[in-house]
């Protein structure tokens, strides 16, 4: 099947399959917004708790498509010299000396300003892709990002130009497949949301958590995922615990485990691990580990 | 033609629940469903939820919304035929197992709804227009407020060796040596903002001081673009969205029909618990807790005194405004007070946001970085036992 073929032929079905030939399994709800979101070409806002394999959609759908991941990681203070273009100061800065007093001074300012000395960020290196496939754009945790560049978010997304006032507007010739995530920690803008597609990605089903264990995790037995599943499940669900653990905790937890050959989550493992799924001291005292053993001992049996 | 009219009449009755369904948003249900159409429930669901419905706390309305269009309640309450969204609809609701008849009378043009809803209460309160000149001297001191607890950059900058080089600066500068660059010019971002989460008291207690806290409100709602703004009395109520206009006039309708906590008893350390849980992610120390309070606590003081060590370790500084703090002779006795004062950075009357003079008491003495455990109690008192 050639590239093109690929987004043609796309169906939900068939995302799922070659979703999970990739090691994501997702739901059939996810699947259809990515379907949707490839299809009416709208950007993807996924929301969810923390750890729970937003980032990694993004990164696998990229795979399965076969094209290129341009990462646009959100902090605070980013703003659009970070995140689409900025001129390489330094590098012409050197060449306005080195061409001191030779040439015309039009020409030394056209070339200056050329693309030789533009420093591509993400935004622009999505719009100048050159691919058969556009790129997925991943715009990670844009909650950490300030409102002012959410505001200039929506500028992008509606257009998908870029203009440099010394070289003029820039049109992307594919939009790309943009997929936004967003740990919740602050409400995103009314705006934004409008222009985007809205999944939310909670904490999994015990089978499906399962599931992606028994795919990612060489070495284990199945019993012992089932109780990773479990007391993981149980932590999640006491409020005394402040950071709740995500897939990806307990995939690093199995790991660990695995690591370590375990054949059984007894006190001595979970203690000795436990900081795999629980990160603060806090959480650490609050957790009772023979109660949850016990609840989940009852649960198995 | 069919779906058109069967996505309008959602968006119709989603709105009525309270959600931002947009024109855009109905375009897009409308060809999200027509790609799925063919698809089964699940699909079409999906593609309702990812382009109407963008708040996860409401995907439990969509059921009950689309019994209501199946039933003709989505074309009612906006001036329309009720049967904007009926018969069409049927084909659409067919695959998911919802029929038009579903048990309820299709004779009567208009169907009452009734249903709980949690702005309805007991304790709403009618609030005094405000006084003019308090909010102006109010939104000049808060701006004052937010230069001094300034934590993070801003716009502007200013020169300094450590910042980002600025090209344009240093080719000016190098004209005083006839073009040839001496020296790079740097600069670095003005601290110049800050978030703030405002936790106000609206108990029984703090009854006397209503046209106060509501100034604050609005006040602290200004303080910079992020900032969330919360009351507590018995439980915590969100009020951000609430505050996020303009017109003053229209904020007190706001608090004094929406807000149903005035006047009830307090748990301070049950409400700080409870922000702490549903709001404590978006915390960092770039942020500052202000709690506006008496301290009168009726809940545990072991819940409250835990609450404040964890925002403690949360937030860059706390700062509490207490009304008796103005009082001469003041200490702070009650037991809510005895328990926080500990974990507050700056325990302040309320006076601060009324007079200069007050404020620069208070907060005018130049205010140092950030240290954890530092604390900068700026209240001259002999600290009783606890």
């Amino acid at each position: 099947m050639s590239k093109s073929e690929i987004l043609e032929k796309l169906t939900i079905d068939a995302l799922i399959e070659r979703l999970e030939e990739h090691l994501y399994v997702a739901d059939r709800s996810l699947a259809t917004a990515l379907y949707l979101a490839i299809k009416m070409n709208k950007p993807l806002l996924i929301e969810g708790e923390p750890g729970c394999g937003k980032t990694e959609i993004a990164k696998v759908l990229a795979e399965v498509l076969q094209t290129d991941l341009i990462r646009l990681q959100c902090y605070e203070g980013l703003d659009a010299s970070d995140a689409i273009y900025e001129w390489n100061y330094p590098k012409q800065l050197l060449y306005i000396r080195l061409l001191e007093n030779k040439g015309d001074l039009r020409d030394v300012e056209a070339e200056i300003f050329s693309e030789k000395f533009l420093l591509k960020r993400p935004l622009l290196a999505a719009v100048l892709h050159e691919g058969e496939i556009p790129p997925v754009l991943l715009i990670d945790e844009i909650d950490r990002a300030d409102e002012e560049f959410e505001g200039f978010l929506l500028e992008f997304l509606a257009e998908f130009q870029v203009t440099i006032p010394e070289i003029g507007t820039i049109k992307c010739r594919k939009q790309p497949i943009v997929v936004l995530t967003s740990n919740r920690t602050r409400e995103i803008g009314d705006g934004l949301k409008r222009r985007c597609l809205y999944y939310y990605q909670s904490y999994p089903s015990r089978e499906k958590e399962l599931k992606i264990l028994k795919l990612k995790v060489k070495g284990l037995d199945d019993s012992v995922m089932a109780k990773i599943v479990d007391f993981v499940n149980v932590v999640r669900q006491r409020p005394e615990v402040s950071k709740k653990p995500g897939i990806s905790e307990s995939l690093d937890w199995a790991n660990a485990l695995a690591r370590l050959s375990a054949k059984d989550l007894n006190r001595e493992t979970v203690l000795a691990t436990l900081s795999c799924i629980v990160k603060t001291q806090e959480d650490l005292m609050r957790i009772d580990v023979d109660s949850i053993l016990s609840i989940i001992g009852g649960k198995s049996s | 033609m069919q779906l058109y009219d069967f996505v309008c009449g959602l968006a119709r009755s989603l709105r009525r629940q309270g959600l931002k369904v947009g024109v855009s948003e109905s375009i897009d249900a409308c060809q999200a469903i027509s790609l799925v159409i063919d698809r089964g429930v699940e699909d079409i669901l999906t593609a309702i939820r990812v382009t109407m419905v963008k708040d996860p706390s409401k995907y439990h309305l969509i059921e009950q919304v689309l019994e209501e269009v199946a039933t003709g309640g989505g074309g009612a309450g906006e001036g329309e035929s009720g049967e904007g969204g009926s018969g069409e609809s049927e084909y659409l609701m067919q695959p998911m197992g919802m029929s038009k008849g579903s048990g309820k009378d299709q004779s009567s043009p208009s169907t009452q709804y009734v249903m709980y809803s949690p702005a309805e209460s007991l304790h709403r309160r009618s609030l005094r227009p405000v006084d003019t000149h308090a909010l102006k001297v109010g939104k000049r001191i808060i701006k004052r407020m937010r230069r001094r607890l300034a934590v993070l950059p801003g716009r502007r900058s200013s020169q300094s060796n450590k910042g980002e080089l600025e090209f344009a600066r240093t080719i000016r500068h190098s004209f005083r040596t006839f073009g040839e660059i001496m020296e790079l010019r740097k600069s670095a971002k003005i601290l110049s903002r800050a978030r703030l989460a405002a936790l106000i008291d609206i108990s029984g207690s703090m009854d006397t001081y209503t046209d106060w806290l509501v100034r604050a409100m609005y006040l602290f709602s200004r303080f910079t673009r992020r900032v969330e703004v919360f009351v507590f009395s018995t439980r915590l109520r969100r009020i951000t969205d609430l505050l996020s206009i303009t017109d003053f006039d229209e904020i007190r309708r706001r608090l004094s029909s929406e807000v149903d906590l005035w006047g009830s008893g307090t748990r301070i350390g049950y409400s700080l618990r409870n922000f702490i849980d549903n709001y404590g992610n978006m915390l960092n120390r770039t942020w500052i807790a202000v709690i506006v309070s008496d301290g009168w606590d009726t809940g545990e003081p072991e819940l409250l005194r835990l609450s404040m060590s964890e925002l403690r370790q949360r937030v860059g500084r706390i700062i509490w405004l207490n009304p008796h703090t103005d009082k001469p002779n003041f200490r702070p006795l009650t037991i809510g007070m005895l328990t926080a004062l500990p974990y507050i950075d700056i325990l302040a009357g309320m006076s601060v946001l009324e007079d200069y003079s007050s404020f620069l008491r208070f907060f005018g003495k130049s205010i140092k970085p950030l240290k954890r455990g530092e604390s900068l109690v700026r209240h001259q008192l002999e600290r009783p036992a606890i």
